[in-house]
Order: structure tokens, then sequence, then C-alpha cells
């Protein structure tokens, strides 16, 4: 069972929450799932469907992808508490390219693109502002790996 | 000046190429025709300055060919080309999002026709199409994800 009391304020900060309704918010913190991972624990392995959102309640997770199996080599991001993954999956499905593991004890709550899609059905108007703070997210993100960018290689 | 048939063949051929916009997937032809209507087309030279940094934008453009370069500082010490765009790629998008300053210097390295759609002619068709904002957000956001891609290689490791 969920605790949409608790779940609620964390959507509500999440910038692909903004703007949503107070209904639309209540309806993700009530069908959202929580899961709770020990540290090492696999979320999903490489090449699993990419069919879901996570936010990291609290903990960190580990992403390794296996560039080439030849040479063995590898790379690795982390995400931490507040941060969210596999947005993607609202727009497709895709198999994931990495590996997601607990870095640290976390607990992760789940969105399926199931539920993104059932929203959609019901919701036109806020499924419209979702995928615009998608687009919004993703082009601040260029905006800051620009200006990181520009203050690595000055020409 | 052209005979009517070729001036119609012409038109034709570019809205066929307005079909192929990435921007533009999904959207039936009753809403693609109000872009093709309502887009300027323009061209220009080598050289010349499409957008300032720091501008308060109103459009967002669309190659339909040519080549343009995108730079931070533009002109200054610091100056960095950030990407060069082609035919069928768009800038200027953060706009049609919310209301913002330029954020890049766009300037044409090889003869290009733009294409601009005004912001508020987006607000307009989603007056009409409600339905269609989320199709072209959509679209907006996948070619934005490959842009994160291919400035932070592990994006898409996350990303689904």
């Amino acid at each position: 069972m969920n605790q949409p009391d608790l779940i609620d304020p964390l959507l509500r900060r999440l910038p692909l929450f903004a703007w949503l309704s107070a209904e639309s918010i209540a309806w993700f913190a009530h069908y959202a799932e929580t899961h709770d991972l020990a540290q090492g624990d696999v979320l999903f392995p490489q090449g699993s469907p990419g069919d879901s959102l996570y936010v990291i309640v609290s903990g960190e997770i580990t992403f390794i992808s296996g560039q080439s199996e030849d040479t063995d080599e590898q790379s690795a991001s982390t995400l931490e508490e507040g941060e969210t993954f596999g947005e993607l999956s609202l727009l497709e499905t895709r198999p994931r390219l990495a590996m997601a593991r607990a870095a640290l004890p976390s607990r992760l709550l789940q969105i399926k693109s199931t539920l993104f899609r059932e929203f959609a059905q019901k919701n036109q108007d806020q499924h419209a502002i979702l995928f615009t703070n998608l687009a919004r997210d993703l082009a601040r993100k260029i905006r800051s790996l620009n200006a990181k960018k520009s203050s690595l290689h000055p020409a | 000046m052209s005979l009517p048939i070729e001036h119609l063949a012409a038109k034709e051929k570019i809205f066929a190429a307005f079909k192929e916009f990435p921007l533009f997937q999904g959207l039936p032809d009753e809403v693609l025709v109000v872009f093709f209507v309502a887009a300027q087309e323009e061209i220009y030279r080598n050289g010349q300055v499409v957008m300032k940094e720091g501008d308060h934008g109103q459009e967002l453009f669309i190659i339909g060919g040519g080549t343009v370069d995108v730079f931070i500082h533009h002109g200054e010490s610091e100056q960095t080309r950030l990407a060069q765009l082609h035919k069928g790629d768009f800038f200027g998008e953060m706009c049609v999002i919310e209301p913002s300053l330029r954020s890049a210097t766009v300037v044409v390295s090889e003869t290009a026709i733009l294409y601009s759609l005004k912001s508020t002619c987006l607000n307009k068709v989603y007056q009409v199409w409600p339905e269609q904002q989320s199709t072209i957000m959509a679209n907006l956001a996948r070619e934005l994800s490959k842009r994160v891609q291919q400035l932070d290689p592990t994006y898409f490791d996350r990303a689904w």
C-alpha cells in the first residue's frame, strides 16, 4: 500500500510535474509504486524494456553499461535522491542501455508508462503540460551542458 | 515570373518537406497546412546572423536547406561553437515552451532556407486542436533528448 501523504509533496517538487493540477498529482501519487532496494540490488538489467519513470526518494542508483563485450569497456554514472530517470519511457519503450543497481540502500518510486497512457486518455490538457515539462527539462539540461562545455573548452 | 503549374509543384515540394520535419511527425495534414501557410520562408547568406544570444525569442526556425552554426559568447574571447545544424533540424525552440531569451547566437555557414514559426501560431493551433500539443511537445522532447545524448553520452543509459 502506498503512502500518498509522503509521495504527493515529492511529486510536486519535480520539474516534470510542474503546473499539474492537485488532482493529477494525487492520482499519480496513488498509483505510483514504491520499491526498497538493499545496497547492491539490481533494479533492472541491461536490455530489459524501459517502460517506467523512476524517482529516487532516498539512496543512490548507479547505471552501468557495457559498451563492448570484447574490451569489457564500461561506463558508469550515478543519480541521487530527488533525481529521476527513465523519463523518455513517456515517449516510447526502448531496451535499456544500462543496468541499474543500488549503490546505497534506496527507496524508489515507479510510475509505469501504461499509467501515463491511461492518464493521457482521461486528461488531454494535463498530459500536454506533462510533455511540455519534459521538453522544458531537456532544453534546460542542454543549456547547462552547453554552459559547462563553454567553460571547459573556450575557443 | 513562374507559371502557376510550376509554382504549385514548388509548393507541393515544400509541403512534402514539411511532412518530413521531425518536429511535425504524426501531425494530421490539416494541422500541417496551417504551419505551412503560417511559416515565413527566408533565405540567408553565409555569415548572416539569424538570432543573437540574449534577444527576446518569438519564433522557432526550421532549416529547409543549408547549414547554420550555433555559438555562445559569439564574437567574444570565450566564443564557443556548440553545434552545427542542417536540413530538418530546428533552433530557437525554447520560446515555444516558455517565454525566454535566446541562449545562443546562430550564424549561417552555408546558404540557408529557413522557415520561421511564431510561438503565437503554435498556441493558436493548440486552441483549435488541443490534442496536437502533446504530439508536438513529444516530437520536441524526442529531438532534444538526442542533443542531450550528444553532449552527455551516458544520458541514454538513464533515460529509459
